[in-house]
């Protein structure tokens, strides 16, 4: 492997050891569990392909622009006005600027997912649930429990200091007087019971339960999976729950433990595994390439279709908690 | 078509207004665009519904011949 980059100095990783991560997210967890190899490229490294994925270009603007429409509810704008601002949105980031004011749009590769299934995906949702029974809860600082970043401290050790989870909440609602996590998925798939029981076990929805409990202070009944169907000509909605009793909580915290151990050692040992049974999910990992190429090859490779970044998860989004 | 067609849309359409800057367009544009968008969203509700109400076309068993009905 290379010469693992000098992490001692970002806030997220362990100021001793190079390559040791102290603050995560479900991102970098997922991908630690997904396969060792992909996390050390994708966070400590922090490869990431010069050509953003078209689903991820999409699940960024939705959410985002569904965000802007709760906090001008929030405010006490009309629907019809909160709208207009999640729609003024999505036209306006959905394209590049060039030089002396010229722009071209955002074309994508996949036809369901590209300006116009946004904007007619973030309308119509909106309409449908204009008469929510889930209503955003308002914080004690008067702002809508949206974005919410979330960071809390667990047991598992990392330069003498407990190691923290962190991450952000789409929103917190109160939907028939109890309390739920909500949180916003695109698919192209069917929504059917086989799509919602895809979130139980699931990584992140696990952090988010666990998070609402510790962070919110009450006990959060579960999570809420708006979930929208994105096809060519029409979007459907479908909305799911998924929950988990404390004794699931408390058994995915016990082995979060043992990952981190796991990191640990890897870090430790400058050697970071490949999981070569991951290799082909969610349309295939983005740097198969460059784990089946000679690894004298790799990092030209890497240099040649990825852009490095630094990945810190403690940057908050929205509102901190 | 002509420009001064009477056929012509007084309103821009949605295509049109995706050709535009989105900076330059005003809140009429927008409310142009989500008033087409609402009303593709009656027309899919309405075939939505139509194929649920379609009676479900029954399909012939498989395998049988004219001597299962002298059985």
């Amino acid at each position: 492997m290379s010469i693992v980059p000098d992490t001692t100095q970002l806030k997220a990783f362990s100021s001793t050891i190079p390559g040791l991560q102290f603050a995560w997210d479900s991102v970098s967890l997922g991908e630690l569990k997904t396969c060792p190899r992909k996390y050390y490229y994708t966070i400590i490294e922090g490869w990431q392909p010069i050509l953003r994925s078209d689903h991820l270009t999409f699940g960024i603007h939705y959410h985002r622009a569904l965000e802007l429409y709760d906090h001008r509810k929030a405010e006490g704008q009309s629907h019809n006005d909160a709208l207009d601002c999640a729609v003024k949105y999505c036209l306006e980031e959905t394209v590049v600027r060039l030089p002396g004011d010229r722009w071209r749009p955002w074309t994508s590769q996949e036809p369901n997912k590209n300006r116009e299934t946004l904007l007619r995906t973030v309308v119509w949702y909106l309409d449908q649930f204009e008469q929510d029974a889930a209503q955003t809860i308002i914080l004690q600082n008067s702002k809508p429990a949206v974005e919410l970043s979330f960071r809390f401290e667990i047991d598992y050790q990392i330069d003498s200091q407990p190691a923290l989870l962190c991450g952000h909440l789409d929103r917190i609602v109160e939907f028939t007087g109890k309390k739920f996590v909500l949180d916003h998925k695109t698919t192209k798939y069917n929504i059917d019971d086989r799509y919602f029981a895809q979130f139980n076990p699931d990584n992140q929805m696990s952090l988010y339960s666990l998070a609402a409990q510790i962070v919110y202070g009450e006990p959060v009944r579960g999570i809420i999976i708006d979930a929208a169907q994105v096809l060519v000509n029409s979007s459907r909605f479908l909305r799911g729950f998924t929950f988990r009793h404390k004794s699931e909580t408390d058994e995915w915290l016990s082995e979060v433990n043992y990952w981190l151990a796991q990191a640990q050692h890897f870090a430790q040992s400058g050697v970071w595994p490949k999981n070569d049974k991951s290799c082909g999910f969610y349309g295939g990992c983005p740097f198969r390439e460059v784990c089946a190429s000679a690894p004298s090859f790799r990092e030209t490779l890497l240099n040649a279709s990825f852009r490095r970044r630094v990945w810190d998860p403690l940057i908050p989004r929205g509102t901190d908690v | 078509m002509a420009e001064d067609s009477p056929l012509r849309e007084a309103k821009p359409s949605m295509a049109e207004i995706f050709q535009r800057d989105p900076l330059q367009l005003t809140r009429q544009d927008r409310d142009a665009i989500v008033a087409v968008l609402r009303q593709r969203r009656v027309e899919f509700q309405r075939e939505e519904v139509a194929s649920k109400n379609k009676p479900k076309r029954t399909r012939a068993p498989d395998g049988l011949s004219l001597d299962d009905l002298l059985k």
